[in-house]
């Protein structure tokens, strides 16, 4: 089916101003500085240093080249931030899901009511040692789940309000979101 | 560091995936990190209403559903009608590339 509006939508985004970048990039270059000063060039941390230097800068200069809209920078930059983009794999991706065999979503479990997801959300989490994970079904999620963070330290359980989930669907993405909460408790 | 050293979205994702698949029965193949790969190369040769038309010609999703992923493969971009690979998020690439990574270190014990 065609969409019949055929609209390419403009997107206008708030962008940091080349001052707060250019200060973004003198910040970090200071960091850093004060860090080599401070550590012996042996010191098994100044690799780790360095790295998320370089990493901060990349993200900096992604900013800048989202707001010059330079789409060969981007594509260069997002390589260097989220690792190479290989065509080879778009192949081998599109041929797995494109042509799976047919799976039986029934080996999931039947499609869950809210009710019934929300006490199975509660005894998973309760099950983990995260009872006191608040979860918040919201209709704005761009993800069918995800973990936020809430200032100050606080984390919340984020489901988006339409998502539809089976049994083993709801324990998969629930044991996918705790990673992500593990780390973020770590650090 | 402390929202993570370097490149850790990637791994992180990766152990991710790789824990949520443990909740799934082994005759379930895990199919969305090679659904949203192949998207992304989609979206480089694509503008947001051919995206958008695929996406309702194959995954049957709701409009708003629709609108979600093809705006999360534009994001950043201002103007949707460009068609070039720099053009589009590279965010949904890290999924099957961490779990590809995390299965590396596994075979190799």
């Amino acid at each position: 089916m065609q969409l019949q509006g055929k609209y390419n939508p403009v997107f206008k985004y708030r962008r940091p101003s080349e001052k707060k970048l250019d200060t973004i990039k003198i910040e970090l270059d200071h960091i850093y500085e004060e860090f080599r000063k401070t550590h012996s060039l042996e010191s098994d941390l100044l690799p780790l240093f360095q790295e998320k230097r370089e990493e901060l800068q990349v993200k900096n200069q992604l900013l800048v080249a989202y707001r010059e809209q330079d789409f060969s920078l981007l594509l260069a930059l997002q390589e260097q931030y989220r690792g190479s983009f290989l065509p080879e794999r778009v192949k081998e991706a599109q041929q797995r899901f494109l042509h799976p065999v047919i799976q039986d979503r029934q080996v999931l479990g039947p499609i869950l009511s809210r009710k019934k997801m929300k006490a199975m959300i509660a005894k998973y989490l309760q099950e983990h040692g995260r009872n006191k994970l608040p979860v918040l079904f919201t209709p704005d999620s761009f993800a069918r789940m995800s973990v936020q963070k809430r200032p100050p330290d606080h984390h919340v359980l984020r489901v988006a309000a339409g998502a539809r989930f089976r049994k083993a669907d709801l324990f998969a993405a629930l044991a996918h979101e705790l990673v992500h909460l593990k780390r973020y408790a770590n650090a | 560091m402390k929202r993570g050293t370097a490149g850790y979205i990637i791994d992180e994702e990766g152990l991710a995936i790789t824990a949520a698949e443990q909740e799934l029965p082994e005759s379930h193949e895990k199919l969305t990190m090679r659904k949203k790969y192949f998207l992304v190369g989609y979206a480089q040769e694509h503008n947001f209403v051919q995206i958008s038309d695929y996406l309702r010609d194959y995954d049957q999703k709701s409009l708003l559903g629709v609108f979600k992923t093809a705006y999360r493969l534009k994001r950043g971009i201002q103007h949707t009608t460009q068609i070039v690979p720099g053009a589009v998020s590279l965010q949904d690439t890290i999924y099957l590339q961490g779990y590809k990574r995390v299965q590396q270190w596994l075979e190799q014990g």
